[in-house]
């Protein structure tokens, strides 16, 4: 079955990429001049911020890939209302604080709009992208060039995939997972070759009740090892699977429902260690869960997950992502610290240290970092590579933008950041807060 | 009983038997020792000890302070009973009183 109908080739890339590069330029005075906000944590320092491109008001469409320590990849169906919507691959080098356009390649149109967009890098040059349309999920190899072009490959379709998601284990490997309709959450290893993904078995690994409402966080723990979370009832009941793989194969581990607690689905989960998993999630409405809570989980050498320790968070606003995204939970550096963003505007951040022993949670930070009214869902964290930098890349709604912003993170510390934007320095003002310095850009 | 008391506007977000110290010095609130308990901000919180508490109190519903006891929490709002949040399920009342209007049933 065709459902990319045309253009899904990179054609007409450099149109694209020009009128978008415009757009940057001519829309950069048009992010608000007070997107800022007064309780900047201590140490948390904003900096500037950029209109990447315009981008469909919608919020399942955007994933972000990070290929090397500079650079990412932004795949994102874009629809700007004239006929050259389609799944854009924007490719932007991370430079002294702000993102460098690199390249934006019009990946192609499809028949209607994807319901969710996944990538996973496979090498640096390289990454799959996974998309669904109505219940089938097609699967692709992107090639990036070192000029940030981006080819895409022949889709390997898969019929009956809900919840579908992807990790690549290696060059060669990914893996893929989803929800088929009868609610059982299913995995398989399939093989990557040049730039073509060849089908492969999957295996049932928990029986949840129903698609609609299992929506599993999937966290790698070893390179064998994976660990999923998800609700396995209509009442939000989470359950878990614990699964190895093999080569092409998926085996089963261990797997409970319900079994870890009743929490709202919007939630987050991230590795720690080889058997560890920091997770933090919001619930909606009372329960044993309440609120918005960090917990660390251990998995066992038998694949049984326990609660380790719990932490009620400050900040009680509903943590990232909506429905079945969850990428604004992300590591940060090599200091066990790790950044929540929460998704309503204005998008507040928590910024958690995680002790050596698995044992307990510090909040370093809680409040709002962005004052976007106009921001909708899915923000996303990305570790620069420079010890407590990071940028938060997130959507708006009545702008249709793709916006970003880079953040410094130091103990107490005051230090500017970076203005730049693709070496325009477009700092407006600063405005001293809580004896913070801030310096902002737009 | 030991209850754990918002600073930012007195919700009881916690009660329980035992209470914990984590080495970060959070206080830990556990119902009994095989509890793992939940952890709270120091700077967030006040703990109150050898309280009594009324049987209707409720984490979130009440407010605690030692001035004037235990109140109804203005800002408790009962969920709704989808369980789901109130953008949801907005959505999905207005989508579907839109499709009765556009079929005439309403």
């Amino acid at each position: 079955m065709s459902v990319l109908v045309e253009g899904f080739s990179g054609g007409g890339s450099s149109k694209i990429a020009n009128s978008v590069e415009q757009e940057f330029y001519a829309n950069y005075e048009d992010v608000e001049p007070n997107m800022f906000v007064e309780n900047v944590p201590a140490g948390i320092n904003i900096g500037s911020t950029q209109n990447l491109f315009e981008y469909i008001n919608y919020s399942a469409n955007l994933s972000v890939c990070k290929l090397t320590a500079k650079r990412i990849a932004i795949v994102a169906y874009e629809d700007n209302r004239s006929s050259n919507d389609g799944i854009r691959c924007a490719v932007y080098d991370i430079n002294d604080g702000s993102l460098k356009n690199v390249k934006v390649t019009n990946l192609g149109k499809t028949s209607n709009e994807p319901e969710c967009i996944r990538t996973a890098k496979l090498t640096e040059s390289k990454f799959v992208l996974s998309v669904r349309l109505s219940s089938i999920a097609y699967v692709y190899v992107i090639s990036v060039a070192s000029d940030g072009t981006a080819t895409i490959g022949t889709p390997l379709s898969l019929s009956d995939c809900y919840r579908a998601d992807v990790c690549a284990i290696d060059g060669s490997r990914v893996l893929f997972t989803h929800v088929n309709r009868s609610g059982n959450f299913r995995a398989g290893v399939y093989s990557v070759s040049g730039m073509t993904v060849s089908p492969g078995n999957s295996t049932n690994l928990i029986s949840t009740g129903g698609y609609s409402y299992c929506k599993p966080r999937i966290c790698r723990l070893t390179n064998n090892r994976f660990v999923a979370f998800m609700a396995t009832d209509s009442s939000d009941n989470w359950g878990y699977a614990t699964f190895d793989i093999s080569g092409t194969s998926v085996s089963s581990v261990k797997s409970e429902k319900p079994y870890l607690f009743n929490a709202y689905q919007m939630a987050g989960l991230v590795r720690l260690d080889d058997n560890h998993v920091l997770y933090a999630n919001y619930y909606y409405g009372g329960g044993d869960w309440e609120d918005s809570n960090a917990a660390i989980f251990q998995i066992a050498s038998n694949g049984t997950v326990s609660l380790k320790s719990k932490l009620r968070l400050s900040n009680t606003n509903v943590v990232s992502g909506y429905e079945e995204e969850y990428p604004g939970f992300t590591e940060l550096s090599a200091d066990r610290i790790t950044g929540i963003v929460y998704q309503m505007s204005p998008f507040d951040a928590t910024l958690l240290k995680v002790n050596s022993a698995n044992t307990q949670i510090t909040e370093l930070g809680t409040k709002a970092l962005i004052s976007d009214s106009s921001a909708t869902t899915k923000p996303y964290l990305i570790y620069d590579g420079i010890k407590n930098n990071f940028s938060m890349l997130w959507e708006t709604r009545s702008t249709g933008y793709v916006r970003c912003r880079h953040f410094n993170y130091a103990n107490g510390g005051i230090q500017k950041s970076k203005t730049k934007i693709d070496g325009v320095s477009k700092s407006k003002a600063t405005r001293t807060t809580k004896g913070k310095v801030l310096v902002l850009g737009g | 009983m030991i209850i754990i008391v918002s600073k930012h506007n007195n919700e009881v977000l916690g009660m329980g038997f035992i209470l914990d110290r984590w080495d970060n010095g959070y206080p830990v609130l556990k119902s009994d020792e095989s509890d793992i308990g939940t952890a709270y901000v120091t700077e967030q919180v006040t703990v109150y000890e050898n309280v009594d508490v009324p049987a209707e109190v409720e984490v979130g519903k009440y407010c605690y302070t030692e001035k004037d006891g235990f109140y109804a929490n203005p800002d408790w709002k009962e969920p709704n009973k989808y369980g789901i949040d109130d953008e949801t399920y907005n959505t999905i009342i207005d989508d579907y009183t839109l499709d009765l209007m556009e079929n005439g049933l309403l």
